[in-house]
């Protein structure tokens, strides 16, 4: 069973000044058991509607939509014991203490362990008695995910966990999320600005904008299909012919962007390499669309 | 999973402040105040609730006017001895009633604040995005407020106020016994101490359903206001009535929420007049059960 099944996802957000905004416009996801999916897109394609959607915290205006197999508004209550939410700000009520903190968790979650979340957080700076109110937002993320993995949920969320942490504490979010993956049953969505950081993790990847799924793909598969050159002004003419998806100046000549051509048609045009995911981001969603 | 506790232990937790402390300080206001009206022999300006049962009066003006107005007025500790059993209860309950209403007014402004902005200020600072990432269903959670600040809190101000009693009686007896009166024994035998806490219970049972509507309607507003939750929990329902005043020239309306805005259920020996019929009979008789 799919952890996230969703099909043609409709919400519409009624402005005011704006006028109509049309958040999610039949957007598709599927998330399997073992995969740590990539939800990436510009700010306001969408993203945040999608991941609050799955968890139940917003209406959709259409669609449909199977979470752990349940109904996301109208269990909530059972799919949050099975998964784990970090958003993009701290959402931890800053008026608590540490201890209080686990205290509660502790109280309302069937599934938390609270020795582990207590272990991992004897690794870091965060004490049991601190006020949440003053700890870094780099202690915070540490406590939040602390407590996300001592569920052992079986979906996580996580809404750019990393906005505002510095190079180490990105390093040891990710490294941390990694050494507790569960292969066999867990599955991760995990949304965010530093692409380039998360690359190498991610087994699959959504690109999301005006709030349709513009491509969702393995990251095996990308490396298949899209490939990358970089021409000089006197092989353009031939490589246009090729239809690129993208093209862009750069100083070393123009880099063309290909979806389905084989290698070896590139080969002789210039130097073929696989794209980066910054660099797919840019060809399928750049200026030209 | 039973998640009761963590919610209302939750609830204590962020409301410490208010529900637990402010009690807190008025117990020790009391204290010192009564500490105070006892060492100075009393002369009645002290302190108004402390009046009844502390206030010693010694010229002789004073006294002929208690004289006068008998047990309704200033009663001096001096003036226990000679006291019949019905004045002294008449007094000691009067003492009281007056002794709980700085808790009780605490805790019903300190309520107000607290569901006026329960579920606004969650959407503020964003930490509903963490509550509602736990198992935990919304009606559980808006439940757990109402009930904390309704039924669970009061009893903390109970706790207070039979403090605050046991407290100035025994400043009471202290100063008898030192001051060679009789009257000490009398005055606990008359206290309705256990009686009178019965009374606060149930009052405040009552209180709390009788001001249910108002707490609900500040629950709600604090659930959808944009801003400012409790201005718009004041200018909805005051609009509307001056809306009815206008167009059908009626006061339906405050007629029916006004009495709801008051502290009537609770026990307040003095003054039934304030009170309004339904609480007041409500109270009274399960006070007569009791």
């Amino acid at each position: 069973m799919s952890l996230i099944d969703a099909r043609g996802l409709r919400k519409h957000y009624r402005g005011m000044r704006a006028g109509d905004v049309c958040a999610l416009d039949g957007f598709d996801l599927t998330l399997e058991p073992g995969r740590i999916l990539g939800l990436i897109g510009p700010n306001g394609s969408g993203k945040t509607t999608a991941l609050k959607a799955f968890l139940g915290l917003t209406h959709l205006d259409g669609g449909d939509m199977r979470v752990l197999g349940l109904d996301p508004r109208r269990q909530r209550k059972a799919l949050m014991t099975r998964t784990g939410y970090i958003a993009d700000v701290g959402t931890l009520p800053r008026w608590m203490r540490v201890h209080q903190l686990l205290d509660y968790v502790a109280g309302v979650h069937p599934g938390f362990r609270r020795e582990r979340a207590q272990a991992a957080l004897s690794h870091t700076d965060v004490r049991p008695d601190s006020r949440i109110q003053g700890l870094s937002r780099g202690m915070t993320v540490q406590l939040h995910l602390a407590l996300v993995l001592a569920v052992q949920a079986d979906l996580l969320v996580l809404d750019e966990p990393t906005l505002g942490l510095d190079i180490l504490y990105r390093q040891q979010f990710y490294d941390r999320l990694l050494s507790e993956f569960d292969g066999e049953r867990q599955g991760i969505l995990i949304t965010t600005h530093e692409v380039r950081e998360i690359e190498h993790l991610l087994t699959d990847v959504v690109f999301i904008h005006h709030g349709r799924a513009v491509l969702q793909a393995p990251m095996d598969d990308l490396a298949a299909r899209f490939l990358r050159l970089g021409v000089g002004p006197g092989e353009a003419a031939a490589a246009r012919a090729l239809g690129p998806i993208s093209e862009r100046h750069s100083l070393n000549g123009i880099e063309m962007v290909f979806d389905g051509r084989a290698r070896s048609e590139l080969e002789p045009l210039g130097p073929v390499a696989t794209p980066t995911l910054p660099e797919l981001f840019v060809a399928l969603l750049g200026e030209n669309r | 999973m039973n998640v009761w506790p963590a919610l209302l232990r939750r609830e204590f937790q962020e409301h410490k402040a208010g529900f637990f402390w402010t009690p807190l300080a008025i117990l020790a206001l009391v204290a010192v105040l009564g500490l105070f009206a006892v060492a100075r022999g009393g002369t009645g300006d002290v302190s108004v609730f402390l009046r009844t049962e502390t206030t010693v009066i010694e010229n002789g003006q004073t006294r002929s006017s208690v004289e006068q107005r008998e047990a309704d007025s200033l009663i001096g500790l001096v003036d226990i001895a000679r006291m019949s059993d019905a004045q002294l209860r008449h007094a000691l309950a009067r003492g009281r009633g007056l002794l709980s209403q700085p808790f009780v007014l605490a805790h019903f402004v300190i309520a107000l604040f607290v569901l006026g902005g329960a579920l606004y200020d969650e959407r503020r600072d964003r930490s509903v995005l963490f509550f509602k990432s736990m198992p935990v269903g919304d009606a559980e959670t808006v439940l757990s407020k109402l009930l904390f600040v309704v039924w669970v809190a009061p009893v903390i101000s109970v706790a207070a106020i039979i403090a605050a009693q046991l407290l100035l009686l025994c400043y009471a007896s202290i100063y008898l016994l030192l001051a060679g009166l009789a009257g000490a024994g009398q005055l606990w035998v008359q206290s309705g101490i256990g009686s009178g806490a019965l009374e606060l219970m149930v009052g405040l049972l009552v209180q709390g359903l009788w001001t249910l509507p108002l707490y609900a309607w500040l629950l709600l507003v604090s659930a959808a206001a944009p801003r400012l939750a409790l201005v718009w929990a004041a200018l909805i329902p005051l609009a509307l009535v001056l809306s009815e005043r206008i167009v059908a020239g009626t006061s339906w309306l405050k007629d029916w929420l006004s009495p709801h805005m008051t502290l009537a259920a609770l026990p307040h020996p003095g003054q039934p007049s304030g009170m309004h019929p339904v609480p007041r009979w409500v109270s009274a008789s399960s006070w007569r059960c009791s």
